[in-house]
């Protein structure tokens, strides 16, 4: 995890390694955590929930890695916007209803932030990542090497640009 | 008692009003109505399928990795589970007594599981529907409606869990699959940075946790009768206590009482529960019903929870809330108090007496030393442990072979406890309430309200986007499609 002042990134990761395709989020946190890259802070967590709006950093981009049942290709980046849903329950939120919580609590805009679509299948207690769920993993993290591969001040237009793109 | 709402006599002549994650991912709960042409509803029933496969998911690993592995069955009660199944591993390695400082870290970490744990439910959660009222406009009744006419309340929800999780990542080194607990003890020390640093804010948690206790309080009294009537039905209760009946949390003897407050069992020893509680299957559910043995299944059924605790103990060893316990417990100069709705009054008093006692641990010097393992002898095997989760009580049972892996185990989870008096709770709401009515959003939620009101675990699973956490249906005779709710992963309603 960064020092928070090195931060040029905070990536938010969530998800149970235990419920087959849920430890999306759980293996690509482990990844980028094993870049050591200290522009980069890694907040991993079982699930999203409100107290994460305490985890943001002021003016720096967030990204979020959850498994998708949403998506029909490997992976998809979103740009967020701040979204007063509902989706809150006692064990999850929406990213979006998340940057509205960090505005509307702290009184400040929420920063930038997207959210990376990993496609999963299967979730059930025991078992572990599905072959077409691993395929789909390392085509989302190709995508986050290269763009850590690059210098830290790019990575905001990087994620602007490419979230404005085709799924992959 | 509503029983005759659990299986209609005509079952094949009703409509069916089914409520349900229409999940893609795996299901989690669902409620079903029957009602006639004239929506007078003959039967109610909730089926919780989330807690399939936990047992299969345990067996076969070796018992010293089980209080780790098992804080991934929920990721909202994780430190519930890893300190049920670290003392049942303890027994396991004869090595239940442990060291002052390794009992009160425990103890600590529970604290503040169940303070951030409260803090959600009834400040994001139960909030909306308390602030707004059951049948509000659904784009008002939630969390960014709390936000907007609120965001004090909101702010405070948020750092009371906050501080409930660091409480936590202090003691078991990160928030989740944390290693506290180890067989015999825990396996790091509280620092003295980490003490003074969760000692900063500790003042400032106990202040709202007051301002809580009386919100939930206020809201109670000033909504009667409804809050009295709501979903409620005089039952037993059963919670661990202390040796001299106080609240207690990580490690007690068992206690019930029946609705009139006499006592059932006492100071029963937890390794021998099975000997108290049996579990019934019914055909219909794939979650248990558990009940006094000596009772029976038809009315040995029981609560369990803050409701239950706060109606069972004989005092709260913190004293704000103890102040509050007889508040509570003099409402209505009963001797239970038997309102659904009380759980939330009763779930804030106990959000109270965790951020007392959190203080109160912080500040004994011995929460600091570093004798943190008792090294035994494995003498048994099979372990229990029982513990009082944020819902109510939570029991591990495992069997352990001679290779040292887990060849049985037996979780009844707090919600499984409450099976049957969630199940009654709906039926009351749904002949107070929905009969003879035609289904609507606020009428759905009035369902929700009901099952809100414990505060149980029915989706630990997963939460990939998109999926789809509830719908209701409802269908003629011959399964034909007449009307339709859905609820969207968003919260949106369709």
């Amino acid at each position: 995890m960064a020092a928070s002042s090195d931060a040029a990134l905070t990536v938010f990761a969530w998800g149970n390694e235990s419920r087959g395709d849920d430890a999306i989020g759980a293996i690509l946190a482990s990844r980028v955590i094993d870049l050591g890259n200290a522009a980069i802070n890694v907040v991993e967590d079982h699930q999203l929930n409100i107290e994460h709006v305490m985890d943001f950093e002021d003016g720096v981009p967030a990204l979020f890695i959850d498994a998708s049942v949403a998506i029909d290709t490997a992976y998809k980046l979103e740009k967020l916007s701040p979204f007063g849903d509902a989706s809150i329950s006692t064990h999850s939120i929406s990213p979006s209803a998340l940057l509205e919580l960090y505005e509307q609590t702290l009184g400040k805009p929420a920063p930038d932030a997207y959210l990376l679509h990993v496609r999963g299948e299967e979730f059930e207690l025991g078992d572990g990542i599905s072959a077409s769920t691993k395929v789909a993993v390392d085509r989302a993290w190709k995508f986050l090497d290269e763009l850590f591969a690059g210098p830290c001040e790019s990575w905001a237009e990087a994620l602007s640009s490419a979230s404005s793109g085709e799924a992959t | 008692m509503t029983a005759n709402l659990e299986t209609a006599e005509n079952r094949e002549e009703l409509k069916r009003i089914v409520i349900e994650p229409v999940s893609r991912v795996e299901g989690h709960g669902k409620v079903t109505l029957l009602a006639d042409d004239d929506n007078i509803i003959h039967e109610v029933r909730m089926h919780i399928v989330e807690f399939r496969g936990f047992e299969r998911f345990i067996q076969g690993r070796p018992y010293w990795d089980v209080p780790v592995v098992v804080q991934r069955l929920c990721g909202i009660c994780p430190v519930s589970h890893h300190l049920a199944a670290g003392k049942a591993i303890d027994r396991i390695v004869g090595a239940e007594k442990l060291t002052p400082t390794a009992k009160k870290l425990r103890e600590l970490a529970h604290f503040g599981q169940i303070l951030q744990s409260h803090a959600l439910h009834f400040f994001h959660l139960s909030s909306p529907d308390l602030l707004f009222g059951f049948d509000a406009d659904v784009a008002q009744r939630n969390i960014v409606g709390v936000i907007k006419a609120h965001p004090d309340i909101a702010l405070q929800g948020v750092k009371l869990r906050k501080y409930g999780q660091e409480v936590i990542r202090a003691i078991c080194g990160k928030r989740i699959h944390g290693t506290g607990a180890i067989p015999g003890g825990m396996n790091k020390p509280l620092t003295e940075k980490e003490k003074n640093k969760l000692l900063e804010d500790i003042d400032q948690i106990t202040e709202w946790a007051i301002a809580a206790v009386e919100l939930s309080k206020n809201y109670f009294i000033s909504n009667q009768p409804l809050s009295d009537t709501f979903g409620s039905m005089p039952t037993n209760y059963m919670s661990l206590v202390r040796p001299d009946g106080a609240l207690e949390l990580y490690d007690g003897k068992l206690r019930a009482k029946n609705q009139d407050g006499e006592t059932i069992f006492d100071q029963v020893s937890d390794q021998g529960y099975h000997e108290h509680i049996r579990e019934e299957v019914r055909n219909w559910s794939y979650m248990k019903f558990p009940y006094i043995t000596d009772i029976g299944p038809d009315t040995g059924w029981y609560r369990v929870g803050p409701l239950a605790r706060v109606n069972n103990c004989d005092y709260i060893d913190s004293p704000l809330a103890e102040e509050q316990r007889q508040i509570f417990t003099a409402h209505n100069d009963a001797p239970m108090q038997h309102a659904s709705l009380a759980y939330h009054w009763a779930r804030m008093i106990e959000l109270l007496h965790c951020a007392e006692k959190i203080k109160e641990l912080l500040n004994d010097p011995e929460i600091l030393g570093t004798d943190l393992l008792v090294r035994g002898e494995r003498r048994n095997s099979s372990g229990i442990g029982v513990i009082e989760a944020t819902r109510g009580t939570l029991f591990h049972h495992y069997e352990v072979d001679d290779n040292d892996l887990i060849k049985k185990a037996n979780l009844i989870v707090s919600t499984t406890n409450n099976n049957q008096a969630m199940n009654e709770s709906i039926r009351r709401v749904a002949e107070d309430h929905l009969s003879g009515q035609e289904i609507t959003e606020p009428l759905l939620n009035n369902i929700e309200v009901a099952i809100r009101a414990y505060d149980p675990c029915l989706s630990c699973a997963t939460h990939a986007v998109g999926k789809m956490p509830l719908s209701v249906e409802l269908r003629n005779t011959r399964g034909e499609l007449l009307s339709r709710l859905q609820k969207n992963s968003n919260g949106s309603i369709e």
